[in-house]
């Protein structure tokens, strides 16, 4: 199947709407996130149809009227949705192409379509896309193409069709207002876990909430009003039990001494005639989603019992499911219609929003309940993505080579998405049920490209390769999905431990590895070309102060290639002074979106890199605000120069989460350039820098 | 007990050159009114504490962080914010040119710091327009384009 988004959604019909005379309407299941998907499945729409993209309207992410794509992640929604509407744009032409064909008594190469209107021989007929779609229906199935409709077509850039609205305000699910519209807030326990003691409230304070178990909710018509209640009742709520945290628990190497669940991929590793071994540790801190706008959600319970969530969650169908649960709903009660909000990179705390205004809504019939979440929600109850710690072997060969490497991970779970569990995945759930314990952690299968285990298997050609995930849960914390799963870490120790070994052979990082990617052209011409750009042969000697560093994956071993070269400075803090960037993402719609995306995907690593730790507040709580989670600076930004190479795949690759791992990796291995020796930990903050200074 | 809304004030702002009414708490803030009594959606709630910019306006030409300034200091200012700017506005022009967003949702706040910059500063160096940005968070990492759009209107 040339897309899995076919599976659920067979049918013609299934994607496209002719219903309305001269406009085509495109059906999908994945949803706008800032990231442009929606203006670049119009574009294939229109390039295959070969109608001006101001005449395809595209709806995104309703359950029951879009197809159930799953998750808008894991950089597949063009490799997905993308190749499923060429498919059936492709297939509805050449179904009416054939149909015209007999009618007029030609053959079906006569036949042509232009702007909508078919014609035979060069002469308009009467057929039309919006004629045929009335005569014969759009009821068959989407048939896989020999090769894509657009095989031949150039990458070229539809602007975005979102922007103009959203760049003046508007156009957010923040934004929206009903006059039916009462505003609430969820008023929250201290930590995971804490149970309300209602007994301590006054009958008026009572009175006045919604509450159910340990879910309190303050709900008023004006949202003024609403936020000084709140701030009123929050003092007056007593909270008992749960995880209290300690600033020990949030330690990477805190996961070690945890028993977990082991997962091994690849073939275990025996020691070969070595003339040595070599072992490294390394880690990365929790991190936070950090979007600039609260989570934000809709909810209408009507008369009659139907629910109608809008949300900006990532995946509408599975929301729905988990709400539905929740609830003790049947799924054709609930209705779930994305809107889009600020920028999401992964499970942060959108479902767990709407699923508060579900719970509030069925509590005032006839009535728009909004939940938007405060900065303090924010960064203390989203889901967080888990720290993590791996250790590297390898024995060497006389070349200094690997002939076997092997990784231990220890991390929490990357995957606690609505639908990873019977029930239990919506913070509502828990606080309503007083439900402690958390589901169970675990790791995404190898058709879904991982989790924690994702890239841990390196892209060289090293013979005996396998790693162990030991699947840890830290009691407290929430974690899940974040932009790349586990490809942040693992390639970050993956490029600095080859690092410490080119170093150790005493070669050039950049010749060690094409010395292990041999026959691997596009791995081996991104690393070429990114040195090339960035002078890499001419680089000064590293020490005084600046550095150096190069990096390479393969996103999920399978999907984009990505070579990075960073050059940075270190003057008490590390600076990133230029990135450069090289990648083959396959087949591009859309090269400015993939652009941006890789560049996006950059600037949040360095952040990642440098900046990015969850820590305790002074009042042992995880971070309330920005000042206690700070991240990247526009007076941080360096130059950053990307060139994404023409690509011989015929099928696009994805560009969302490809950049993560090398960005990081390539700071890194300049920083250990710079001192003279490697920073196993991140960020590489001020502090590490000078622990490592001391160690070298 | 009374109301929160007993303690209420009626307050006249002028924004985007209009002169408004509104009946508010008396503590509170700019952004609130904008929001949720003009219905002005594009100074944004990021944080409530003057740590992301996403709120910024203009409140007689300097860049005010809307979401703690309260509104019972602002009689006789002019505020401005995203709305106020015309259609053929050349800042917004090139950030589209630029396609210089992922999500938008800072690019309101952002837009208006860079309107003061480039008022007070019509030909800026790159690093001025670090410098003027700095109040702002962009979690998709549009920083590149961002900068290099308000580069380009810059005057030489």
């Amino acid at each position: 199947m040339i897309s899995p988004s076919l599976m659920s959604a067979k049918m013609v019909g299934d994607w496209i709407d002719l219903s309305t005379p001269g406009t085509v309407t495109i059906r999908t299941g994945k949803v706008e996130l800032g990231q442009g998907v929606l203006t670049a499945l119009v574009q294939i729409a229109s390039e295959t149809l070969a109608l001006p993209a101001e005449r395809i309207e595209i709806v995104s992410g309703i359950t029951g009227a879009t197809p159930n794509e799953g998750y808008t992640a894991g950089s597949l929604s063009i490799p997905h949705a993308g190749t499923a509407i060429e498919a059936a744009c492709g297939t509805c032409i050449s179904v009416m192409r054939d149909r015209v064909a007999a009618s007029m008594g030609a053959s079906p190469g006569d036949v042509t379509l232009s702007d909508g209107a078919f014609h035979c021989d060069g002469e308009q007929t009467d057929h039309t896309l919006w004629s045929l779609a009335e005569d014969i229906g759009l009821d068959f199935e989407v048939a896989e193409p020999a090769q894509p409709h657009r095989a031949n077509r150039q990458p070229a850039s539809l602007p975005r069709i979102d922007l103009a609205r959203k760049l003046r305000g508007g156009g957010m699910i923040q934004d929206i207002r009903t006059p039916d519209m009462l505003h609430a807030r969820v008023l929250r326990p201290p930590h995971l876990g804490a149970r309300l003691m209602t007994d301590a409230l006054s009958e008026d304070d009572r009175a006045s909430l919604v509450i159910e178990g340990s879910f309190v909710a303050v709900v008023d018509d004006d949202p003024l009003r609403l936020t000084r209640r709140a701030q009123r009742m929050i003092p007056r709520l007593k909270w008992t039990g749960g995880t209290e945290l300690t600033s020990g628990i949030l330690r990477p190497d805190a996961l070690a001494v945890l028993p977990g669940e082991t997962i091994e991929i690849g073939e275990a590793a025996e020691s070969s005639p070595d003339t040595g071994t070599v072992t490294a540790r390394y880690e990365r801190p929790y991190l936070m989603h950090g979007s600039i706008g609260c989570v934000t959600a809709l909810a209408h319970w009507s008369e009659d019992g139907h629910l109608t969530v809008t949300s900006q969650s990532q995946g509408p169908y599975q929301l729905r499911d988990a709400i539905a649960v929740m609830m003790d709903l049947g799924l054709e009660r609930v209705e779930v219609r994305h809107a889009a909000g600020a920028g999401c990179y992964g499970h942060n705390g959108a479902d767990d929003v709407a699923a508060d205004a579900a719970l509030i809504a069925r509590h005032f019939p006839g009535r728009t309940i909004r939940v938007m979440w405060t900065r303090a929600e924010e960064f203390a109850h989203a889901p967080l993505s888990t720290a993590g710690e791996v250790e590297i072997s390898a024995g060497l060969n006389e070349a200094g080579r690997p002939d076997w490497m092997t990784l231990q991970i220890a991390s929490g779970t990357h995957a606690r998405r609505p639908g990873t569990a019977p029930s239990g995945t919506l913070l509502a759930e828990l606080l309503r049920d007083e439900i402690e314990t958390l589901s169970p952690p675990i790791e995404l299968p190898e058709m879904h490209g991982l989790g924690g285990l994702r890239n841990a298997i390196s892209p060289y050609g090293i013979p005996n390769q396998a790693a162990a995930l030991k699947l840890v849960d830290q009691p407290g914390l929430r974690t899940s999905a974040m932009r790349g799963l586990g490809t942040h870490l693992n390639v970050f120790a993956i490029e600095s431990f080859i690092d410490e070994l080119a170093r150790r052979a005493n070669e050039d990082p950049l010749d060690y590895r094409l010395s292990l990617l041999e026959g691997e052209e596009r791995a081996s011409a991104v690393l070429r070309r990114v040195a090339e750009r960035s002078g890499w042969a001419d680089r000064p000697e590293g020490g005084d102060g600046t550095g150096w560093g190069i990096a390479y994956s393969r996103y999920k071993n399978r999907a984009a290639y990505v070579a990075m070269v960073a050059k940075i400075s270190i003057d008490h803090d590390v600076r990133i002074e230029k990135l450069w960037c090289c990648a083959d993402a396959g087949r591009v719609v859309n090269m400015d979106g993939v652009r941006n995306q890789i560049e996006g995907g950059i600037v949040q690593s360095m952040s990642w890199a440098l900046y990015e730790e969850v820590g305790l507040t002074a009042d042992e709580t995880l971070p309330q605000s920005w000042e206690d989670y700070p991240i990247l600076r526009f007076t941080n930004l360096p130059e950053i120069e990307l060139e994404v190479v023409a690509s011989p795949d015929p099928v696009p690759l994805g560009a969302g989460e490809v950049a993560v791992g090398p960005a990081t990796a390539a700071i890194a291995n300049a920083v250990a350039d710079a001192l003279g020796g490697p920073v196993r930990s991140l960020p590489l903050s001020r502090e590490k820098v000078i622990s490592a200074l001391l160690e070298t | 007990m009374p109301s929160i809304l007993d303690e209420t004030c009626n307050l006249t702002l002028t924004v985007n050159g209009r002169a408004e009414t509104v009946t508010v708490p008396t503590d509170a803030t700019l952004l609130e009114v904008l929001r949720e009594r003009l219905g002005l959606m594009g100074t944004r709630f990021g944080c409530g504490q003057e740590q992301c910019g996403a709120c910024m306006v203009l409140v007689d030409d300097s860049p005010v962080f809307a979401c703690t300034r309260l509104v019972d200091s602002l009689d006789g200012s002019e505020i401005r914010t995203v709305e106020g700017l015309g259609e053929d506005d050349p800042l917004i022009a090139a950030l589209l040119e630029h396609q210089a967003a992922q999500c938008a949702f800072c690019l309101p706040g952002i837009i208006m710091s860079a309107k003061a910059l480039l008022d007070r500063t019509p030909s800026p160096e790159r690093s001025d327009i670090l410098e003027a940005l700095d109040p702002h968070l962009c979690r998709c990492g549009a920083h590149p384009r961002i900068v290099d759009a308000i580069l380009s209107v810059a005057q030489p």
